[in-house]
């Protein structure tokens, strides 16, 4: 007689859990901290301002003599139209690239010292990774593709990194 | 009731886990097609999941297991083997067995992949978790009785507070009232459709229309499971073609599967309150 009970108990305590887990975001943001699993949840999708904007990363690199080549675009995560429906395995990659997004455009300390960024700059670092380029730099910018009238925006552009060593030995200048 | 619309308590356990198995069959090919996203400097390197989350570097021994278990290639056998506890459990399900063991694993393996994506973990994955952990906690506390009741109670509990939440936050919002939100989504290339947003831009008032339809549809789900039967079965309907559209036009190809898992669930509260 008691375990029915117990069960409800625990499920009450998850659901009210769950309920403020909606509510204040700050509040909401401790609770995350404590919660690695992610079980109490967040619904509000797309709520209260959803992504309105694409983002678009670009990259250029400098040489060993201080040339800078032209910006490349890199694209993140990109679905299929016709099968995205059962199939989309380039999700993650955008979850990220968005993630970063997000954090870069609130407002606080240093974003460039986040794992995502450094996730981010280490997986540009590495395209054409056998090349003889010194240092790498990126670019994210927003407009809305499907518009016509859209307007495109700067949100972000990273300082030259060096290629090849670890982020505390990155920043040239 | 109808007897069409009859739906017993394990009835109810098995579709659950028929639509939580599809789902995360779905979710580790993807992660197997697209491994390269787990190899070092890549977006989700374990050297920076690392750094996200300290639990990972509790002490040196925890550290070491969890280098073992989530660094590449070894990830890939975690995946793997959720892929194959996925199908174990459809196959079962499909022979007519209990697959209780197997859905213990496939909660433990789902939280695990969980942990490891981190930053890249969405929505999809924390429902069919919190499912999966209900559905773990109903078969260790013996899946029957009152037990499973509650344990179904829940899941309906959690998809309602799902829609409700997404539905009265659109609803407070103006400029998801207004439709400017929707159009604004819809421009967008990577969850916007071009024929689609053509159709809308030609249509007074479109956006605005659509707008307060999905925000109505998201209250009624929300609510569905306070209904009667027949009409929670028609909403439900709604739902599943909500998410079907979301999948096909936005790409979000698991919530179908795991909203859909909740589906049972909300039929049965429904069955069971009138």
């Amino acid at each position: 007689m008691m375990l029915p009970i117990l069960v409800f108990l625990f499920y009450l305590a998850w659901g009210l859990l769950s309920l403020i887990g909606q509510g204040d975001q700050r509040l909401r943001k401790k609770m995350k901290t404590m919660d690695p699993l992610g079980l109490i949840p967040n619904y509000r999708f797309f709520c209260p301002n959803p992504l309105r904007a694409d983002y678009h990363l670009y990259y250029r690199y400098r040489s060993a003599g201080d040339e800078i080549g032209e910006w490349k675009e890199l694209p993140v995560g990109r679905r299929s139209r016709l099968a995205g429906f059962i199939w989309n395995p380039g999700k993650r990659d955008r979850k990220v690239f968005y993630k970063t997004i997000k954090l870069l455009r609130e407002p606080g300390t240093n974003k460039t010292r986040s794992a995502t960024y450094r996730a981010l700059l280490s997986w540009i670092r590495q395209q054409d990774a056998e090349g003889p380029q010194d240092a790498v730099q990126f670019t994210i910018i927003s407009k809305q593709d499907l518009s016509i009238d859209t307007v495109e925006k700067v949100i972000h552009t990273s300082r030259f990194y060096f290629k090849h060593q670890g982020y505390e030995q990155t920043v040239r200048s | 009731m109808n007897k069409l619309f009859d739906l017993n308590a394990a009835d109810c356990i098995r579709l659950t886990e028929l639509f939580l198995s599809i789902q995360a069959a779905l979710s580790c090919l993807e992660s197997l097609y697209h491994r390269s996203l787990y190899k070092p400097a890549n977006l989700l390197d374990w050297k920076f999941i690392k750094e996200y989350r300290s639990i990972f570097r509790a002490s040196a021994s925890v550290e070491k297991g969890f280098d073992a278990l989530f660094s590449y290639p070894a990830v890939l056998i975690l995946f793997g083997l959720r892929l194959l506890t996925a199908i174990f459990i459809l196959y079962s399900l499909y022979a007519g067995r209990q697959p209780s063991p197997a859905v213990l694993l496939l909660c433990l393996l789902g939280l695990l992949a969980s942990l490891r994506h981190a930053y890249s973990d969405n929505g999809s994955d924390q429902l069919a978790n919190i499912v999966l952990m209900t559905l773990s906690i109903n078969i260790l506390t013996g899946n029957a009785g009152p037990t499973r009741g509650i344990s179904i109670v829940f899941i309906a509990f959690q998809a309602s507070l799902a829609y409700l939440t997404a539905g009265i936050f659109k609803a407070t919002n103006a400029n998801w009232r207004n439709g400017q939100h929707l159009q604004g989504i819809l421009s967008t290339e990577v969850f916007g459709n071009g024929s689609l947003k053509h159709v809308l831009d030609g249509v007074p008032y479109a956006y605005q229309t659509v707008s307060a339809t999905l925000i109505l549809s998201e209250i009624s789900l929300g609510v569905s499971p306070f209904l009667p039967p027949g009409p929670c079965l028609v909403i439900l309907g709604v739902g599943a073609l909500f998410h079907f559209g979301v999948a096909l036009i936005m790409g979000f190809n698991t919530f179908f599967w795991t909203f859909l898992a909740t589906y049972p669930a909300i039929y049965f509260v429904a069955g069971k309150l009138h």
